[in-house]
């Protein structure tokens, strides 16, 4: 097999050393590790061809992995196989700042990718502060949530080219049309670019994908609006959405807070002191005309909606020097160096506002059962589609190093998710263990997929394991 | 139906089994009622519509509509879902024994959910219905040019590309949950209606989002089963609790508030710089609506008959005025303030790119009574006026300036097949969309609506269509034909073993309106 991996991608783009094979069988959440065979580096679509069509050949299970930076276990082989490793198609193979998108590869990083756009003025639709390394393609495909909830186009993902489970290339909507410029995802045929969201790569792998871009703003202002709880900051958002008021918009414990904007623990504690439990974020931005004076009725908005509420909207909260300053750079340029967030792991769920606070109340319980308080587990709430839903994620501190803590932590999640899960919360999203508590809820939902799985894979060799495959 | 067939057992077999599973009186297969459903906008006889259903079935609700479907999988009959049948190419019959399920039980309501901004429906539910629901909220569903009358699940697993769309996400976007019975009988719950059946508010997964199969460009011409069941998005609204009116139809004016919505016509020397113009609009993040409609619209839309469509063609009242003309809206969604801000970029960008006001009398004339229509749009019907009918030659959706050049190509072939085309100005209507991501090119005219004509006519554009599909170029036209279409295009995009699969699993008896979606036969 190594042979054969090594005739596809060339000698020294497979690996098959204990070493590198440890490498690829641990991520950063608390799955079991699971040793591949192999990792196989490609630089193209058509070597992705060549290996799938080898892996039906021989019934090798494939599992894509973009960047090296995974948080929820969906690039570990749970059945084995080889590892297709996508970080070495790194290019960025177009910008389009006429139609706002770029096009790039699996590997190409969220810093790679915001870098290159500022010289365009363009920015991209990125979730809260992304590792620098991990892969935006994958962000993007994986729906991981925007923080601009005023655009409701939602979705950043326009158009890709997939290889399928049989080996086949086939690009979707528009993109299937070479006249084209591939800017608009329905078709051809059905809108199939669907069933590749959200499918930790058991459908196919995508090869490379069409993104939306933004203006990048010049000129911002960021509020901040501190409260003691969750509940409180709800109401106020729903009116700043409805209202169509401002860009980048989120709540976050201040535990995260901190975690964000702390240049080392003796700033963290003061922080952790200083900072209300709740914060929102709320940027007002100028758009490329006028920009200020979109800054001023924005404002004048924002200040209306706050006074309704008794809320006194902020350029610092805690009394935190420049605060406004380093969140509008975090927020631009991205966070780089070393992850901003302390390893945890995440509980992450689509659910409305108005019913956050009482998953919070849950997510709490649980979390005091295992001697944690809010000053030791972070929370945020991401508004979604100009506040019509919401992510809501409560992230608990774990070592990796400390195997009781791991297992503590590992038990909390999951007993907390199936309370979740239980109450209403929607894991649209199913990592891990969560995949089996979602799809044993959803039996017409999960049969249907076993039928779509074995139409686009029907030797079964896409990420096997995964979700309800 | 003929006396024959009525008299088969066979028949008389699957009447009682449809009577018994949603009560005789919601049973038909008398001549009266299965030749109301025979044809639909275009004449008899195109597309292969050559027969009335064998039976017409009214059921009321999800358990009904699944014991049909059942029945019909049982006797391997084919079966149509129909909404309002307001528009369509495919809801015809074109095989024997078909069942047409006409949805008139299912017009409910289920739930508006005021604070999350969506709304349940049911299949009969028009958009005008629930655009008067969203209002008294303060809210907002768009409605394509098809007319509000149009199911509002119909119109969002069809084309869907309403004006508001621009800002606030076209139809494709706007599904939430969906309760839908698969042709084999089996009911499927996607988005968050997969965890629990009331609560449709979000619509992908879990995991692969199924509500990819239920669309594709034109919609699935039901062939995936029949949608009973629908949560769709609403949107923040600054206009009035109710659509203001003045006068009667067809002469009906709608003014909007000034202070929350203004109209602007601006007119463009080439069709680039009108294109160039929305892109500049976009780029700014103004405004709720952007269109540049052909000069055909402005007449249909503003004629009360065939004959004034003509006189008013001869007049030339448009012709002069609109050609290359771009219609903005602004929307004041935030405050008064947000609608002078937006006043104020607009009139930089019109200075900046030479674009010059439509005449202010023919401004007076369509905005009241026709641009407003563009946000609940009612005046459908009136695509009809010139001819009895209407068709597309093509209809591309990708970028703004892409859309220049497939209109282009439309001219040219509108050119070649004129007549029966009828006299229609270089039809070139194109929409921005998402704020100018992507944009939607389409040639639109009127042609006779006689038999021969429209015969001619879909002969050279099913022929215009291969030419397309052999030169990897994918005419948007093509797929509101639905399985004849997908069959040619299907192998030279990749896309025919998938389809073809999904097919076979969900609708293993081919009786899912066939041939569409999928060009596959039992």
């Amino acid at each position: 097999m190594i042979k054969e991996l090594k005739d596809i991608v060339g000698s020294k783009n497979v690996l098959d050393d204990q070493d590198t094979l440890e490498l690829y069988s641990v991520d950063r959440s608390l799955a079991s590790p699971k040793k591949p065979i192999a990792v196989a580096k490609p630089k193209s679509t058509a070597q992705v061809q060549e290996l799938v069509k080898f892996a039906n050949k021989t019934l090798t299970p494939l599992v894509p992995s973009s960047s090296g930076i995974h948080f929820y276990g969906a690039t570990l082989p749970e059945q084995g196989g080889v590892i297709v490793d996508l970080s070495g198609m790194n290019k960025i193979l177009e910008i389009d700042p006429q139609n706002r998108k770029a096009k790039i590869e699996p590997g190409v990083t969220w810093q790679q990718l915001n870098d290159a756009l500022k010289e365009h003025d363009q920015m991209a639709l990125n979730p809260l502060f992304p590792h620098p390394k991990a892969s935006a393609l994958t962000s993007s495909i994986e729906r991981e949530p925007m923080l601009i909830p005023k655009y409701e186009y939602g979705e950043p993902a326009l158009t890709m080219e997939v290889v399928l489970p049989t080996g086949d290339m086939f690009r979707t909507g528009s993109a299937s049309d070479d006249h084209c410029q591939g800017a608009y995802p329905e078709g051809p045929g059905i809108d199939f670019w669907r069933t590749f969201l959200g499918a930790q790569g058991t459908m196919g792998i995508a090869c490379w994908l069409n993104v939306k871009t933004e203006y990048r703003p010049k000129h911002q202002k960021c509020f901040f609006v501190g409260f003691d709880d969750l509940g409180d900051a709800a109401d106020p958002i729903y009116k700043l959405q409805r209202r169509h008021v401002g860009n980048e918009c989120f709540v976050l414990s201040k535990f995260l807070l901190a975690q964000i904007i702390a240049a080392d623990s003796r700033e963290f504690c003061k922080l952790m002191a200083d900072l209300p439990s709740y914060i929102l974020v709320q940027v007002i931005a100028g758009a490329p005309r006028r920009p200020l004076e979109r800054i001023a009725y924005e404002e004048d908005a924002l200040m209306e909606i706050a006074a309704d509420f008794q809320l006194q909207p902020g350029r610092t909260v805690g009394g935190v020097a420049g605060l406004e300053n380093m969140m509008i750079d975090k927020l631009r340029n991205l966070p780089a160096g070393d992850y901003w967030k302390t390893p945890s792991q995440d509980v992450f769920f689509i659910t409305t506002m108005d019913r956050a606070a009482g998953y919070e109340d849950i997510a709490m319980g649980y979390a005091a059962t295992y001697g944690l308080s809010l000053n030791e587990v972070g929370v945020y709430m991401q508004p979604l589609e100009r506040g019509r839903a919401c992510h809501l994620q409560f992230s608990f501190p774990c070592d990796p190093a400390d195997e009781a803590e791991k297992e503590a932590i590992g038990s909390l999640t999951t007993d907390l998710a199936k309370q979740l899960i239980d109450e209403g919360a929607f894991f649209t999203r199913p990592y891990g263990t969560w995949a089996d508590m979602v799809y044993r809820r959803s039996a017409s939902y999960t049969a249907m997929l076993k039928e779509l799985k074995k139409v686009y894979d029907p030797n079964g060799i896409m990420n096997p394991g995964k979700l309800c495959f | 139906m003929t006396a024959k067939a009525k008299n088969d057992d066979r028949h008389q077999q699957i009447l009682n089994a449809f009577q018994s599973a949603i009560g005789a009186d919601n049973v038909r297969d008398n001549p009266a009622t299965v030749n109301a459903y025979f044809g639909d906008f275009l004449p008899p006889k195109i597309l292969g519509m050559s027969m009335p259903p064998e039976f017409v079935v009214l059921p009321n609700g999800t358990m009904e509509v699944q014991a049909i479907i059942k029945i019909c999988n049982r006797y391997k009959i084919p079966f149509i879902p129909v909404g309002s049948n307001q528009w369509s190419l495919t809801g015809s019959p074109n095989r024997p024994h078909t069942v047409i399920i006409d949805c008139k039980r299912m017009g409910k309501i289920h739930e508006i959910d005021e604070k999350n901004m969506y709304a349940v429906v049911e299949p009969l539910c028009t958009l005008a219905q629930m655009q008067a629901e969203a209002y008294k909220r303060g809210l907002y569903i768009g409605s394509p040019e098809a007319s509000a009358t149009a199911s509002c699940i119909g119109g969002h697993v069809f084309q869907g590309m309403w004006g508001v769309g621009y800002r606030l996400g076209v139809a494709y976007r706007n599904i939430l949950g969906v309760e839908w019975v698969l042709p084999n009988g089996e009911i499927l719950r996607t988005g968050s209606f997969s965890q629990d059946a009331d609560n449709g508010f979000w619509g992908e997964g879990p995991g692969p989002d199924l509500r990819g199969m239920l669309r594709g460009y034109a919609g699935a011409m039901g062939g995936v089963g029949m949608v009973t069941k629908m949560a769709v998005k609403l949107h923040p609204y600054p206009g009035p609790k109710v659509w203001p009116v003045e006068g009667m139809i067809p002469n009906q004016t709608s003014v909007l508030p000034e202070d929350r919505f203004k109209w602007y016509m601006v007119k463009y020397e080439s069709l680039e710089d009108a294109v160039n113009f929305m892109y500049e609009v976009g780029r700014a993040e103004i405004a709720g609506v952007i269109q540049k409609w052909p000069t055909v619209y402005y007449i249909m839309w503003w004629s009360n008959s065939c004959e004034q469509y003509w006189t008013e063609w001869q007049k030339r009242t448009f012709q002069d005025n609109v050609k290359n003309a771009v219609g903005v809206c602004l929307w004041g969604f935030s405050s008064g303030k947000q609608l002078e801000y937006e006043k104020r970029v607009l009139e930089d960008i019109i200075k900046e790119t030479g674009g010059k006001p439509v005449k202010q009398e023919v401004q007076d004339m369509w905005v009241p009574r026709q641009a407003n229509n563009w946000i609940r749009d009612t005046h459908g019907s009136r695509m009809m006026r010139a001819s009895g009918t209407f068709l597309a030659l093509r209809l591309q959706t990708d970028t703004l300036k892409y859309a220049i050049d497939h209109v282009r190509q439309g001219y040219e072939w509108v050119d070649k097949f004129s007549p029966p085309i009828l006299d229609s100005d270089g039809p070139d209507w194109i929409g921005g969309y998402d704020f100018g991501h992507f944009g939607f090119g389409e040639t639109d005219f009127p042609v006779e609506k006689t038999p021969e004509a429209i015969g001619d006519l879909m002969g050279k554009l099913l022929e215009m269509t291969k030419q397309d599909v052999q030169n990897g170029l994918e005419n948007g036209i093509g797929p509101f034909l639905g399985g004849v279409y997908h069959a040619m295009a299907g192998p030279v995009f990749g896309y025919d073993r998938l389809l073809k699969g999904i097919k076979k699993a969900i609708d293993p008896n081919v009786v899912s309106n066939p041939p569409h979606n999928f060009p596959i036969e039992n």
